[in-house]
């Protein structure tokens, strides 16, 4: 009795195996099969769910500059794909992925550290590549028959305990036991099988930037950023995008396919860095509202002086710099930065109560009397029925 | 037949010894909320907010001060420099007056926005006046203890369950449905308000439903242990940065 069941397990082992391969999304009119058309459905809801919570950037700007260089992309690797949708996740851990439906989804935290449209068409065209490949559907298939051999596999090991021991108590705990290690041994081989298909998505990602004409070196460079970021901010994320080992794994699998590339035509130099940098700029700001909100004050303050160079005449960006000087602590030139800055908002906004009212503290930390005293008391004025009134008045009669 | 019933018994047991004891053991619980290196770079001064009791606590400023002065003396241990609850509640309570009072007089709760400006204000403060880097908030409340399988987290408390002169659990039909106990808990937020750290441990048991009926140990026996108060502070602080380690190290 034990025998088939063996032979079934190790009949389903390899039918795992055989059904990874399925054929690549190209038409624009493709429809999904059964199986796939229920990730599709699961995708959707989603979809739906990251909008409803509001973890989606809600910019259209942004959302229909991705989305073009997505079609750019998908246009010139000639698949025929239907086109995707784009999408900013205020998330401010470097990472991104694509659903089986053609939803991709990049962190703040992924887009924020990046330089130019070269580097976004790389991790673009890395999970375009999973949707279009169609990962999703393979990996699903995959664990499904795996579930399948591990199934047997735990009932074979109980069957042949419970005949030889006689014991059905030890053969059911025998078989929990097995099921454990039948798990264990599927984990060891999805980890292998997902990184196949990580290399198969930058490979493809890299046939791509060649296709749309973007500089290739930018490829490697993205990586280097995120490695650089990772290192930086001393995470222990294990996303793909910033766990150091597996950046460092792909930046050398980059270096050697670009080693066996032939050489970039003169034209396939596109990096797009103005356009790319004024863009995405909002994604500046939201992903260091994000830092700010994790103490992660180093990225925060990096994210909001590119914003600012950006857009110098965006109050809230100003003074949100304003804000993550100070938080670097309490010595007078962190406190003597952050009032400068503030200043400048302050020009912008003149009216605005609670810029003063900050400024007005910045300068009361900074014994500047004077000038506190002045800052706190056009507070007051422009917000008549502050809370604070009572401490802020207190802070004024103080500084005369 | 009852050699072998004993004989799956014991294969079971042991089945349950190597699989769930190393899952315990691999959860282990890390109350950073923020990477610990960065921790270290940034905190070095912190002050301590005054201990909040439940209300009715017997000899409450008593146990306050035992259990903030061991506080202290841990942080100290580890090379922080504390500034005492009594710095945070004088500045408090000026502002709070400035404010026109923070609490509801009638229903004790506080007004939100009040809170959070004598909060602001006052973390301000003592960042000004006292280089607060971050504050120390510790509080007891007493909660139910969760059970794992076949485990009872009192255990974290350090005392064992009493019923009818007994330690429990002694025989399966005398399992505790249900302990409680007060709940020492220490958060650490950054003068922005990020919050840093998060720990709580049981510092004792209660309350304990057994045998049909609850089991109680007198609330004024509560915090008496100073030894075992020191061992649950010295737990809940115990995976904070040695600032005097590192620095060694460096």
């Amino acid at each position: 009795m034990a025998r088939p069941a063996s032979l079934r397990s190790a009949f389903v082992a390899v039918l795992a195996l055989a059904c990874r391969h399925v054929e690549p999304i190209r038409d624009p009119g493709f429809t999904p099969q059964d199986d796939e058309a229920t990730l599709w459905a699961e995708a959707a809801q989603i979809d739906a769910k990251l909008e409803e919570r509001g973890h989606v950037l809600r910019d259209a700007d942004v959302e229909s500059y991705l989305d073009a260089v997505a079609s750019r992309l998908l246009a010139a690797s000639g698949t025929g794909a239907p086109p995707v949708r784009v999408r900013v996740l205020l998330d401010p851990y470097a990472n991104a992925f694509a659903l089986p439906n053609g939803s991709v989804y990049l962190h703040s935290g992924l887009l924020a550290p990046m330089a130019n449209e070269a580097q976004l068409a790389m991790v673009l065209g890395h999970e375009l590549t999973h949707y279009t490949a169609r990962h999703g559907l393979r990996e699903h298939r995959a664990q499904k028959n795996l579930q399948k051999a591990r199934d047997s596999l735990a009932v074979t090991f109980a069957l042949i305990t419970a005949a030889a021991a006689g014991d059905p108590y030890a053969a059911m705990a025998l078989s929990q036991a097995t099921n454990d290690l039948a798990g264990q041994v599927m984990r060891i081989q999805l980890s292998g099988y997902s990184r196949d298909l990580e290399s198969e998505a930058d490979a493809q990602s890299l046939a791509m930037l060649r296709a749309a004409g973007y500089e290739r070196a930018q490829a490697v460079a993205v990586f280097e950023l995120l490695l650089a970021d990772a290192d930086a901010t001393e995470r222990q994320i294990p996303y793909v995008y910033a766990s150091h080992p597996r950046i460092q794994e792909r930046i050398e699998s980059l270096n050697e396919l670009l080693e066996d590339e032939p050489p970039a035509a003169p034209d396939a130099l596109r990096i797009a860095e103005a356009e790319f940098q004024q863009r995405t700029a909002s994604v500046l700001l939201a992903d260091a509202r994000l830092e700010l909100a994790t103490g992660a004050r180093v990225p925060a303050e990096r994210a909001l002086e590119r914003y600012v160079r950006l857009r110098p005449d965006d109050a809230v960006g100003v003074r949100l710099l304003a804000e993550t000087y100070r938080r670097a602590g309490p010595e007078r030139d962190h406190v003597a930065r952050a009032a400068r800055t503030l200043e400048q908002a302050a020009l912008l906004q003149p009216d605005d109560a609670e810029i003063q009212r900050e400024l007005g503290l910045l300068y009361r930390e900074l014994d500047l009397r004077e000038h506190a005293r002045t800052s706190l008391t056009r507070y007051l004025t422009l917000a008549p029925e502050a809370a604070d009134r009572g401490i802020i008045e207190r802070y004024v009669a103080e500084l005369q | 037949m009852r050699f072998e019933k004993s004989r799956a018994r014991c294969t079971l047991a042991l089945l349950f010894a190597v699989f769930a004891l190393p899952a315990r053991a691999g959860d282990d619980y890390d109350p950073y909320r923020i990477p610990r290196e960065q921790f270290r770079a940034e905190v070095s001064r912190v002050a301590l907010r005054p201990l909040r009791l439940p209300d009715g606590t017997p000899d409450a400023e008593r146990v306050r001060v035992e259990l903030e002065g061991l506080i202290a003396a841990e942080l100290e241990k580890r090379g922080y420099t504390v500034v005492p609850s009594q710095a945070f509640a004088d500045i408090w309570r000026r502002f709070a007056t400035d404010l026109g009072g923070v609490y509801d007089p009638i229903s004790g709760m506080p007004d939100a926005q009040r809170y959070v400006l004598a909060q602001q204000h006052t973390v301000r403060q003592l960042e000004r006046t006292q280089n607060v880097d971050a504050v120390l908030s510790a509080s007891i409340a007493l909660d139910a203890m969760p059970a794992y399988i076949g485990f009872w987290s009192w255990e974290a408390a350090g005392t064992p369950i009493r019923w009818q002169g007994k330690d429990l659990p002694s025989a399966m039909n005398q399992q505790p449905q249900r302990v409680e106990g007060p709940y020492l808990r220490v958060l650490i937020h950054d003068n922005a308000q990020v919050l840093l750290y998060d720990a709580q441990i049981a510092l004792a048991w209660s309350r304990a439903y057994v045998g049909g009926g609850y089991e109680e140990v007198p609330a004024t026996e509560l915090y008496g242990k100073r030894e075992r108060n020191q061992e649950t502070v010295a737990k809940l602080l115990g995976p904070l940065v040695d600032r005097k380690a590192a620095a060694a190290r460096d």
